[in-house]
């Protein structure tokens, strides 16, 4: 599975739409979720996006990497503004004003412009059923204002927000399920990725792009900077996150649900939280309660992909 | 939290008091506004990340846990302000700091404080409007703090224009927010927020400086209407004559504590012919400029409200009977000047020639206020009725 990943990328387009020489940070995570996931989307598309780090490294006043239709509105708002497009150009077809090529829309937003402040608009617009696809690309808190916890910080992880001490242990509270929020709305179309499986990814955007009605994706977007890891292992914790159960691959395609990257046996979760800044202070109890949900998690997702 | 009171934890544990004695210290005004809180005991930061005043959390969140205080980070800032006025209300000292996008989705925590006379403390650490990318600085958010939300604008506003100031009147909003129960903001700005400087810190009690006791608003002993009054903690009417019933004893209330409020700094008055007006940051450009104009002979003098709600009118209406000219300086379109034109206003005062220098998100060096001055007087020398950039 993993060799025919990394052959079968080469078949992707070389066209880019996210052009180089934008402002991110080395061996960032994001940048290459955003490149891959346009890929998968091609030309006809239109992306709004939520403030955040790819907002701040790709519009640089007055410049811009975006090769698509690109708008940037505010931090709260990403789904709202692709509902408007979508209900505008839905519109505007109906009445025959513009042309009736297909166009996909797109919102981006980071984890704190998605799970929370928001969660409101994006939960409106999966309510509402604009046919869009959502993509979080989740770095695992407010990197782009200086590492501040968000609510889709893992337990445990120090952040500016959350220091490490001997009081508190870091973050306090567990990750954010926000795919499974997604999926409580019933939407024909969720799942996770990340660029560290990347055939698996571009499938998956393709498929939430290809639904009929809202799509969410939400992809863990490795940060070097923010997490304390060597910028040149962005793909490989990338893959160990996967590997460890700690971020499993999965869709649930009209309620169905099921794992795309499986494992006989899951890594020890060590080698995925100890090598990292973030988690090095980790004290065994706490990683035991670490271990004990992630193998919940793990045990319960197996289940539903089993049904 | 368990479910055990904050005063009840306390008392399990003695804390240092963060500040004993004074100090001299060398610190950002992010740094300033987290000791300022934690010396006046403030127990209880809301916050939301923004920049330029993540600084201000991120100290908190280190510092909190020795001193017994508390910190929640919020999923936006609307729920920080409420959060804050929910913390208010069960009886603990909270405040919050925001910045640019971040103030507007605090209008509507503070329009609900003015009508419930919370006392909610806010500091605003201001950058270039209207959202995001321009992090940095700028004097845009006068109007907003002032004046936002749907409501009469009864807040008290101050404009620190260096870290020992920020320092005292952070300390300063929440002695007059538990005194006045009207909404207190700070209004820094990026510049003032990242950069250092040297300051004295001090315990504030020891200079008699101490917050009136915070007290839970709800829950108190009793069945409301039979054992007590009901306390009515609410902002709902059912028609706009009631709104307008209620809202009469909080104007008066405001207005009538407005003398005690306002703040001003004033310098080189005398025989000045050109009055610079500036607050905040600006403000110190202001008066170096005015410094350096007197020594070459020009009649200048130097107004700096350091509370922008209410705003000084009287004294600038005082300033202007003289019959001086004056030049408002600040880094925004014109909102530091509508204040002034509303302080001015009506009076035979407010024909006072108003000359401006508007630099929306950028920084103002004496330099340019003493070019602009210089030009003023220029031109005023080649013709009589000179008329400037009048906006």
């Amino acid at each position: 599975m993993n060799d025919a990943n990394v052959y079968a990328v080469k078949t992707l387009t070389k066209k880019e739409y996210f052009a180089p020489g934008h402002r991110s940070c080395l061996g960032c995570g994001e940048a290459l979720a955003v490149r891959l996931v346009h890929k998968a989307l091609g030309r006809n598309v239109i992306t709004a996006s939520a403030t955040g780090c790819m907002e701040i490294v790709s519009s640089p006043f007055p410049l811009t990497s975006w090769e698509i239709p690109w708008i940037h509105v505010a931090f709260e708002n990403a789904a709202a503004v692709a509902g408007g497009i979508e209900a505008a150009l839905k519109v505007l077809q109906r009445k025959g004003k513009i042309s009736d090529k297909k166009v996909s829309v797109v919102a981006m937003a980071g984890d704190g412009g998605t799970v929370d402040i928001g969660l409101q608009a994006l939960s409106g617009a999966m309510e509402r059923g604009h046919k869009f696809l959502y993509v979080c690309y989740d770095n695992e808190a407010y990197m782009n204002t200086g590492v501040q916890r968000s609510s889709a910080t893992p337990f445990g992880a120090h952040t500016t927000t959350s220091p490490a001490g001997t009081v508190v242990p870091g973050q306090v509270t567990w990750k954010k399920n926000m795919p499974e929020i997604a999926v409580a709305h019933k939407i024909p179309y969720v799942a996770t990725a990340t660029p560290s499986y990347p055939l698996d990814l571009v499938n998956k955007i393709k498929k939430g792009i290809a639904a009929d009605g809202p799509a969410y994706v939400h992809i863990l977007s490795v940060c070097p900077t923010g997490w304390g890891i060597a910028s040149e292992e962005t793909i490989k914790f990338g893959r160990l996150a996967v590997q460890t159960g700690f971020f499993p691959l999965y869709e649930v395609e009209n309620g169905k649900y099921k794992i795309t990257v499986d494992f006989e046996e899951l890594m020890p979760l060590e080698q995925y939280l100890l090598p990292q800044r973030r988690f090095r202070h980790l004290a065994e109890d706490t990683l035991g309660y670490i271990r004990g949900r992630v193998a919940e998690q793990w045990e319960e997702l197996q289940k539903r992909s089993a049904e | 939290m368990s479910g055990k009171s904050l005063k009840e934890k306390k008392e399990e544990k003695v804390y240092p008091r963060p500040v004993s004695g004074e100090k001299r210290v060398y610190m950002s005004g992010n740094e300033v506004v987290a000791w300022a809180a934690l010396a006046c005991g403030a127990e209880f930061l809301c916050g939301y990340p923004i920049t330029p005043q993540n600084e201000i959390m991120h100290f908190w969140s280190r510092l909190a846990p020795r001193y017994g205080r508390k910190f929640l980070q919020t999923e936006d800032e609307l729920s920080a302000g409420f959060a804050a006025l929910g913390g208010i209300m069960a009886g603990a000292r909270c405040f919050s700091a925001t910045a640019g996008p971040g103030t507007v989705l605090f209008q509507e925590p503070l329009a609900m404080a003015e009508m419930m006379r919370l006392p909610l403390v806010l500091v605003v650490q201001q950058r270039g409007g209207p959202s995001t990318a321009t992090v940095v600085y700028s004097q845009q958010e006068v109007f907003l703090t002032s004046f936002g939300g749907n409501g009469e604008g009864l807040r008290v506003v101050y404009a620190p224009g260096s870290h020992q100031e920020m320092y005292d009147y952070t300390i300063k909003a929440f002695t007059t927010a538990w005194q006045y129960r009207f909404p207190t903001l700070v209004l820094g700005d990026g510049y003032q927020a990242q950069m250092k400087e040297a300051l004295t810190i001090y315990d504030p009690p020891a200079r008699g400086l101490e917050a009136a006791p915070a007290f839970p608003l709800v829950g108190a002993a009793g069945l409301p209407g039979v054992d007590r009054e009901p306390a009515h903690w609410r902002n709902t009417f059912s028609v706009e004559e009631e709104l307008f019933d209620a809202l009469q004893p909080l104007i008066i209330d405001y207005y009538s504590a407005v003398p005690f409020l306002t703040e001003k700094e004033t310098g080189f008055l005398e025989g000045a012919a050109l009055v610079v007006v500036a607050h905040g940051i600006v403000g110190r450009a202001a008066r170096a400029a005015v410094g350096e104009l007197r020594e070459k002979g020009f009649p200048v003098g130097f107004f700096r409200p350091l509370t922008l709600r209410p705003f000084p009118d009287e004294d600038l209406r005082k300033i202007t009977a003289a019959g001086p000219r004056l030049l408002v300086v600040e880094s925004a379109w014109g909102q530091l000047n509508k204040l002034v034109r509303m302080a001015l206003g009506g009076t035979g005062a407010g024909r006072a020639e108003i000359y401006t220098y508007l630099r929306p998100g950028l920084g103002i060096t004496a330099a340019e206020i003493v070019q602009e001055a210089e030009n003023i007087f220029r031109g005023y020398a080649e013709q009589e009725a000179g008329e400037g950039n009048n906006v």
